[in-house]
C-alpha cells in the first residue's frame, strides 16, 4: 500500500519521503481544490525531479470545475503535465477526462469526486476508462469499503485515510457576503484560521474562503490506525494522509507513525498513542467507518 | 428550432396532474426507488404508470428521477426497476451515477438518460464526454453565467437543461456532506437536512466575529430565472426546469401557468417587454415563501442574494381554495377551502390556459345552503355567489399588496 500526503513547501518533500511517503500531492492555485500546498505551475519542472530523486511520486491536484474560456488553458497545463513527467493527474471535472484521451495521458488519472464514488459499480466504470486509480468518497463505512475492495480493483483505490474532511464547496464567497450584509470592512478571504459552530452546537468546523468559493471542512481529523491492517490486507493501492490546517513537520510526524504501523514496527494501539502523544489538542475521530448515514428523515 | 421545454416538478400523482394541466411539457417525479428528495412523497410504478397516462393525454413527458449516488446495498434490484420505469413509458431518467446511467443504456434502452446536476457539469467538454457514452442530455450546475451557459451552449452536441426557478443549493450540487456529517442524514441519497440553513457562530481563531443579533448562515434566496428566458431560448437550450418536488399543488399550479404563458407569449410575439416581464414576475411571486435572486445568472451571488436572520420558511398565505364545480343557472361556485377567507375577501381565479380573472366573494354558504361568517376549515366544501364562470381545476388565491420580504 502507498503512502501519499500533501507537502505544505518545497522543503517538506525531501523529510516526507525521508519518513515514508511513497507519493505526494501538489496543487496550483488555478487548478487545485483545497490543495494543503500550493505552487507555481513553473516550479513543479523541478519539483518533479525532486519527488523522483527521493523516489516519491509527483501527484498533482486538478480537482477543480472549469468554465469553457478556461478549457485551453486546461489542456495547456495537462500536456504540461505529461510532459514533466507527473506521476498521477486527480480530477472530478469530466472535461478532464476528455481533454486527457486527446493528449493520450488517461492513464494517469485519478478520479476524486470527493462524494461521489461510493459503490463498485461506478469505480467499475471509471477504472474501465483506463484510469491510473480513483478515490473513494469519505462518507462510506469500512463493511462497504471491503464490499467495494472485493468487487472492483482494490490495488486502484485510493482512501483519504487522515485528515480534516471536505465537507461542502460552493462557488459562492459566503464569508465575504456575511461580512458585506453586516456592513463591515473586514476582509475574510484566504484566511485560513477560520471556524463555524452551529448555533445550538460546539463543534468547530474551519472553514475558508479563496478564489474557488467557501469551503466547509469537518469539526475533527479522520484517522485510520485501527483500520490500516484490514486495508491493508484488503489490498487497497493507496491511503492519503491530507495536511490542509497542518505544518509540514506534523505532517512528518503522522507520516512516519503511519508508515511504521504499515511496515508493523508499531500496532495500532501504539501508533494512536503516538497520534494522541504528538497532537494532544486534535479531535479525532473514524469518521464515517462505523458510523451509516441514512437515506431518509 | 424546437420550443424551449418547460419541465416541472411534481411530488405525486395529484401535483403531476395539475403541472400537466397548467401546461407543462414534463413533468420530473421520483420513484420509491434510488431518488433523492425522499421527504417528498415520491411515486409508486403504479403511480408513475398512471402519470405516464394521464400526461400522454395532453402530449407531456414524464422523466423519473434516479438520481441516488448508491452505496453498495442500494444496487440491489436496479436492473429491475429501470426495465419497470421503461415498461411503464417513462420518457428519461435522471441520473448521476455512471453505473445507473450504463446500466439503463443495456437494460431499459428506451429511456433517454439525462446526467443530473448532481455532477455539476459546468463546461461542454463534459457535456461532449457524455454525449459519447451515450447520454441524452445534460442538465447543467447551477453554478453558470449566462455567458458561461451560452459559451457551454455552443461548444456541446447534446440538449441542455437549466434551472430557471425555485430553491437553490448554496453547495456545487453532489458535493456537500454538511448534512451527512451534522445529522447523518445523507444528502446524495434523499436525506439532506438542509443543514446550510441553520445559523452558524463565526470565529477566527478562536475568537467570535459574528454579530450575535444575525449570525452567519449560509442560505441562499430561491432563483426567479424568468427575465433571463428570452435569452435562454435565442441561445438553444432546450430544457428550463423549476425546482420543487416538494412543494404545493399551488405552487406548481402558479408557476407552470405562469411560465406557460410567459414562454408561449415569447415566442409568439417575438419578444417581450420590460413591463410585460414585470407582470410576469409579479404573478411568479404569488407562489412563493422565500425571497428571491437571480442565482448565478448575472455573475457572483452578492450578499443582498443571501438570507440571514431568517430560515427562509413561512408559507405564503394567498391560497384560499380549489375550484370543485361552477352551477352556471344559479352562478355559483362550490370550493374546496385550502386557507381561511372571509366574506368581502377581492379574490383571484386562474385555471389551465386561462387568464386571471377577478372578483370580490361577497357570500359564503356551507354545503345546505347555511350562511358562514368565515371559511376557516381547511378541506371543506362551500359555495360561494361569482357572476363569472369558474372552471373545475381552477385555483383562487387572496388578492394582496405583497411587501418585499427583507
Amino acid at each position: 500500500m502507498k503512502l501519499l500526503t500533501t507537502p505544505i513547501t518545497k522543503d517538506d518533500i525531501q523529510r516526507l519521503a525521508n519518513a515514508g511517503a511513497d507519493g505526494l500531492i501538489l496543487g496550483t492555485a488555478f487548478f487545485s481544490l483545497r490543495s494543503a500546498g500550493l505552487f507555481e505551475e513553473a516550479e513543479l519542472v523541478k519539483l518533479v525531479e525532486l519527488c523522483h530523486k527521493y523516489n516519491a511520486e509527483m501527484r498533482v491536484l486538478v480537482n477543480r470545475m472549469f468554465h469553457d474560456d478556461e478549457l485551453p488553458r486546461l489542456k495547456q497545463h495537462l500536456s504540461f503535465l505529461k510532459e514533466i513527467g507527473t506521476d498521477a493527474i486527480y480530477f472530478s471535472d469530466e472535461a478532464v477526462l476528455a481533454i486527457s484521451e486527446e493528449l493520450n495521458m488517461k492513464q494517469l488519472l485519478i478520479y476524486q469526486s470527493d462524494t461521489l464514488l461510493t459503490n463498485h459499480m461506478d469505480t467499475d466504470y471509471y477504472l474501465a476508462e483506463g484510469l491510473k486509480g480513483i478515490v473513494l468518497a469519505k462518507e462510506i463505512t469500512v463493511s462497504e469499503i471491503t464490499e467495494i475492495a472485493k468487487a472492483s480493483d482494490a490495488s486502484k483505490m485510493e482512501l483519504i485515510a487522515h485528515g480534516y474532511l471536505a465537507m461542502m464547496h460552493s462557488r459562492r464567497n459566503l464569508l465575504s457576503s456575511y461580512m458585506e450584509h453586516l456592513g463591515r470592512t473586514e476582509k475574510l478571504s484566504d484566511n485560513y484560521h477560520m471556524t463555524i459552530e452551529e448555533a445550538t452546537r460546539h463543534e468547530a468546523m474551519p472553514i475558508y474562503e479563496d478564489a474557488h468559493g467557501t469551503h466547509v471542512f469537518s469539526a475533527f481529523v479522520q484517522q485510520s490506525f485501527t483500520e490500516l491492517n484490514q486495508f491493508i490486507q484488503e489490498g487497497i493501492g493507496a491511503i492519503r494522509i491530507d495536511g490542509i490546517f497542518h505544518s509540514g513537520e506534523e505532517l512528518v510526524q503522522l507520516v512516519s507513525i503511519y508508515d511504521r504501523l504499515r511496515k508493523g514496527e508499531l500496532d495500532a494501539k501504539s501508533a494512536k498513542e503516538a497520534f494522541r502523544s504528538a497532537f494532544p489538542k486534535t479531535v479525532s475521530a473514524s469518521g464515517f467507518y462505523y458510523q451509516a448515514t441514512g437515506l431518509s428523515k | 428550432m424546437n420550443k424551449i421545454e418547460l419541465l416541472a416538478p411534481a411530488g405525486d400523482l395529484e401535483r403531476l396532474k395539475t403541472a400537466v394541466r397548467y401546461g407543462a411539457d414534463a413533468v420530473y417525479i421520483g420513484g420509491k426507488q434510488f431518488s433523492l428528495r425522499s421527504r417528498a412523497s415520491n411515486f409508486s410504478l403504479e403511480d408513475i404508470e398512471a402519470g405516464v397516462a394521464f400526461a400522454k393525454q395532453y402530449g407531456a413527458k414524464v422523466h423519473v428521477t434516479v438520481n441516488m449516488l448508491p452505496h453498495e446495498d442500494d444496487l440491489l434490484g436496479l436492473i429491475e426497476y429501470l426495465q419497470a420505469l421503461e415498461n411503464s413509458g417513462v420518457h428519461a431518467i435522471i441520473c448521476a451515477s455512471p453505473a445507473i446511467m450504463m446500466c439503463a443504456k443495456q437494460h431499459a434502452p428506451k429511456l433517454e438518460i439525462h446526467v443530473s446536476t448532481q455532477h455539476s457539469v459546468t463546461n461542454s467538454a463534459a457535456v461532449n464526454y457524455w454525449k459519447r457514452k451515450g447520454v441524452d442530455r445534460v442538465v447543467l450546475a447551477r453554478e453558470l453565467t449566462l455567458s458561461q451557459l451560452e459559451a457551454v451552449q455552443s461548444g456541446s452536441e447534446l440538449p441542455l437543461e437549466v434551472f430557471i426557478h425555485g430553491g437553490m443549493c448554496i453547495s456545487y450540487s453532489g458535493r456537500c456532506m454538511l448534512s451527512n456529517h451534522m445529522t447523518l442524514r445523507d444528502a446524495n441519497r434523499g436525506g439532506c437536512a438542509q443543514s446550510c440553513r441553520w445559523k452558524y457562530r463565526l470565529y477566527e481563531n478562536g475568537r467570535p466575529i459574528h454579530d450575535e443579533k444575525i449570525l452567519f448562515s449560509m442560505s441562499s434566496k430561491d432563483l426567479m430565472g424568468a427575465r433571463f428566458l428570452p435569452d435562454l431560448i435565442r441561445m438553444g437550450i432546450a430544457s428550463v426546469k423549476i425546482e420543487g418536488r416538494m412543494k404545493s399543488t399551488y405552487y406548481i399550479a402558479t408557476l407552470i401557468h405562469t411560465y406557460r404563458m410567459l414562454i408561449d407569449e415569447i415566442y409568439t410575439e417575438g419578444s417581450i417587454s420590460d413591463q410585460r416581464m414585470d407582470w410576469y414576475c409579479a404573478q411568479l411571486a404569488k407562489a412563493e415563501n422565500r425571497p428571491f435572486a437571480t442565482g448565478f445568472y448575472l455573475g457572483m451571488p452578492q450578499a443582498n442574494d443571501q438570507l440571514y436572520g431568517v430560515n427562509g420558511a413561512g408559507i405564503s398565505g394567498e391560497y384560499i381554495a380549489d375550484v370543485i364545480a361552477y352551477d352556471s343557472t344559479h352562478k355559483t361556485a362550490t370550493l374546496k377551502v385550502r386557507n381561511k377567507f372571509d366574506p368581502g375577501t377581492l379574490a383571484e381565479a386562474f385555471a389551465p390556459h386561462e387568464p386571471l380573472r377577478q372578483f370580490i366573494i361577497s357570500e359564503i354558504y356551507d354545503e345546505d345552503d347555511m350562511r358562514l361568517e368565515t371559511a376557516n376549515q381547511p378541506m371543506r366544501i362551500v359555495k360561494i355567489p361569482c357572476d363569472i364562470p369558474l372552471s373545475e381545476h381552477a385555483m383562487i388565491r387572496k388578492v394582496i399588496d405583497k411587501k418585499p420580504i427583507e
